[in-house]
Formats: structure tokens, sequence, C-alpha cells
């Protein structure tokens, strides 16, 4: 019965995030499953990027998680899908299979294709792993940011905010609610974070360990004097 | 008329006190995520709703009867979001502010009747008083958006001695609807007969293609007289070393 079902449009909206280097997602941003298409370009801009979908110009430009938030507001269906644009390794059918798995209800939020660097990596597991596995009990995220993101846009709508990876506030604010919500699939390929961000990673892995304490404290996960301690070794 | 106003806090002020001075006082509602907002509103007596989606504006009916929307948000994303809530109801003129004018497109297509652009404004501005000797252009009226102004500020092109009146003949060749202004560093208006000198601003004022089309024309010129001075310098050299 699904089978007949794949062709017809899906009520997702496609952000495709990208820093103006797109290769391999061209078939994938064509497609016309999607009610809602843009592309958000987060780089800086000299001169402008022409492409045959909407493009979305993010002020400020390079911060990433900005761009995610902002482009949550920007649409209005009720199943995002956040794809890296400039990503070599998301195949169609893989985002085909989990838009349709999460309209069935098997889980709320699918993260796969680590979008890293060896530095992002470092710190992130420096900083943040430690909080996540010893103070909130998470194993199963262990890279910095997902190339390709999948979710349902209430989980999107938070309060917080962070430099470089929503998905992770998003997926914990999932995951506080349902503990089995949630797939992280784990794959070979992965994309690597440009150059440009060199030099740049412990500001962005701070500002997310920050928000996720500050979402804990928040959702009543974790105490408020606990926290307040958790945040200032950050410092 | 009916008046519809989608504001943030930053534009609260030059917004809502020039709605004020219409006359005879439509009615006027406001909504806003901001708080500040609601305590301006009340003081000049509008109706205010709060919301924190965009949903709750898709669901207000009686923007039908509404006769003009001002989107004022500080993010561009949320005015995009807010012209396609409302766009079903069919409100004859939508103005909004735009904050990157690469966005301008999106906000075509999506139906804005007027686009208000604050980011030129800022751009044209400092890249004018930063970089002299390049001619910047804008369009400063959204309304019009073919009438468009370049302005040029004289630093190191004075060394040339450029006549005002050469330039005055290239605009009346190739710009026939092109007017041209010569103000001096003190804003005071400089006569067709005197020198370019340093810190002059050369103003155009025009429509769209033709404008574009005399600036290429008049910057032609100045790489004319670029040219000569540089063969002359040369020349003098070459006396120097054989002479």
């Amino acid at each position: 019965m699904l089978r007949s079902l794949k062709n017809e449009t899906r009520h997702a909206a496609l952000i495709g995030l990208t820093l103006g280097h797109i290769k391999k997602l061209k078939s994938l941003l064509k497609e016309d499953i999607f009610t809602e298409k843009y592309l958000i370009f987060y780089g800086v801009s000299i001169s402008r990027v022409i492409w045959k979908i909407p493009i979305f110009y993010i002020d400020p430009p390079l911060i990433r998680g900005y761009a995610m938030k902002r482009s949550v507001s920007l649409v209005h269906e009720p199943v995002l899908v956040f794809v890296n644009a400039d990503s070599k390794c998301i195949e169609k059918s893989l985002v085909k299979n989990a838009i349709e798995d999460i309209e069935l209800g098997k889980y709320k939020m699918f993260l796969s294709i680590p979008f890293t660097s060896s530095n992002f990596e470092k710190s992130y597991n420096r900083v943040v792993a430690p909080i996540l596995k010893d103070v909130l009990g998470i194993n199963n995220v262990n890279f910095p940011s997902y190339s390709l993101v999948i979710g349902l846009r209430k989980y999107f709508d938070l309060d917080e905010y962070t430099l470089w990876s929503y998905e992770h506030l998003a997926l914990l604010n999932t995951l506080f609610i349902d503990k089995s919500s949630v797939r992280i699939e784990h794959s070979e390929c992965a994309d690597t974070i440009p150059e440009l961000f060199n030099g740049v990673e412990d500001i962005f892995i701070k500002s997310l360990a920050k928000s996720i304490v500050n979402l804990a404290i928040r959702q009543r996960i974790i105490e408020e004097k606990l926290g307040k301690k958790l945040i200032e070794g950050l410092l | 008329m009916k008046v519809f106003i989608a504001l943030s806090k930053k534009y609260v002020r030059p917004i809502l006190s020039v709605v004020y001075m219409l006359k005879p006082k439509p009615k006027v509602t406001v909504v806003s995520d901001d708080e500040e907002v609601e305590v301006l509103s009340k003081y000049y007596g509008y109706e205010f709703k709060q919301f924190n989606n965009v949903e709750q504006l898709a669901a207000m009916q009686e923007l039908r009867e509404y006769d003009i929307a001002i989107l004022a948000m500080d993010e561009d994303s949320k005015n995009v979001s807010i012209i396609k809530a409302v766009k079903q109801y069919s409100i004859p003129i939508i103005v909004t502010i735009l904050h990157n004018s690469n966005n301008r497109e999106i906000f075509i297509s999506e139906g804005a009747t007027y686009i208000i652009n604050a980011d030129e404004f800022l751009y044209s501005n400092i890249h004018a008083l930063i970089h002299p000797d390049t001619w910047v252009v804008s369009a400063p009226f959204s309304a019009l958006p073919k009438l468009e102004i370049a302005v040029y500020r004289v630093l190191r092109r004075a060394l040339f001695n450029i006549p005002i009146s050469e330039i005055l003949e290239k605009v009346k060749e190739y710009g026939s609807d092109v007017t041209l202004y010569c103000f001096n560093r003190f804003g005071n208006k400089v006569s067709e007969n005197s020198i370019l000198s340093t810190g002059d601003y050369i103003v155009l004022i025009g429509v769209a293609e033709s404008l574009e089309k005399t600036v290429r024309e008049v910057e032609k010129l100045f790489r004319k007289y670029e040219e000569v001075y540089a063969r002359r310098y040369l020349e003098t050299i070459r006396l120097k070393e054989y002479g």
C-alpha cells in the first residue's frame, strides 16, 4: 500500500543549508515531493548565488544554528527536512524513507550522516559529550552536527538557540519527552566542515553546551543549582 | 480604512507615529511577539494582539476586511512567513521591510506590493562615506523603484582638473532625462564653470536604465583623464632620463 504513496507529495518542507557549493544534491532539490522548498544561504555573499529554487539569505551569516532557527519560522509544513546541501553523502532514498517513517509515526526525529571535522570533534568530546553522558545519560549522539535532520516541526520551536548545532537542541527536546522517539543512523560516509570555520570551534561548542544545560533546566531534567555549576565550569 | 500592522519593537516609533497622523483616523490592529509593542499600541489607542506563531495570524478571519498591511518584523524570515499566512485574505496593499537586499525576489514572488529596503539605505550611506571615487547607486523611494540616485565622492580624481561643464555635456548627450548636481564638501552647490576638487559630490538623479548608462559614460570620461595624466607623467620621466 505504501509503495503506491511513494510518488505523491508529502507535507514536508525541504530546507537546504548551503555555503554555495551544491554538487551531489541537485536531483534531491529538484524533487517534487516537497510542498515547500528553500535554500538557506548562510555563507558570506559577495555576489549572489543563482539557483532555480528560492534562496533565502540569512543575516548574520556563518551562524548555522541561527539559520536553522530562522528557517523553522519560514516554512509552514509539519515535517521539516534539514539537509546540508553541500553534502556528498546524502542519498535520495534515505531521505524519502525517513520522511515516510516519520509520517507513519515510527519516530519523531531522524538524524544521519555526520557533518564534522577533527577539531570540532575534539572540542565536542571534551565539552559536550561529558554533559550528555554523565549528566543526562545520553550515549548515542557522537558528532557535533549532522548533514541530514528530519523531524516534526513542533520540536524545533524552541526558546533556546545555539550558534552551530541547533539539531542537538531539537533532538534533546524530543528525547526529554520520549526516549524511544529518536533514531540516529550511523553511516560510514561523513561530510567535513569547511576549513572556513577553523579556529572558532570552541566558541560554537561552548555555546552548544550552554544551551543544552539551559534547555535541561527549563525542562526540569536537572536542577538549577547543578546547571549553574556546569555553566560556570564552561567559562 | 483598516490598517493591519505586524510590528517588532525595533520599528514601533517610526511606523506608529506615521500611522497616527492619518486622517480620518483609521481602524488599526497591531500584532506582535514583543511585549514592548503592547504598551506603545495601548498608548496610541490601537487594538493589540499577541502572537506566538504564525498560525494564529492565519486564523484571523477579520483580515478579509483590511485595506493595507504593514509588515515590520525585525527578521526577513518572519516577514515572509507572515505574508504567506495573510496572503489568503487578499489584502490589496502589502508593505514590508526588507533587511537583506538579496531576499527581494522572494518577497516579490510572495506578493508584497511595496518593499522598503532598509539594507540598501545603510549600505549606500556607509559605502559613500568610506569608499571615495566610486559610484553608489540606490533607489530611495520604494514606491518609485525606477527612480534612482547615483552619488560619487571625489577624492583622488580631483588631481586631474576635470571641468564640471564636461560632465554636464556627457549627461546631456547620453541621459536626456538625467539631472546633474554638484556639491562641495560643505553641502553648497558648485557652479558649472568650476573644476572638480577634493570632497566634491557629484549627484545624478534619473530613471534606472538611462541613469546607469550615464554613470558608465561619466566613468569613461574619468578614465580618459586618468590615462592622459598617466601618459603625461610617463613622458616627464622619459625626459629626465634621456633629455
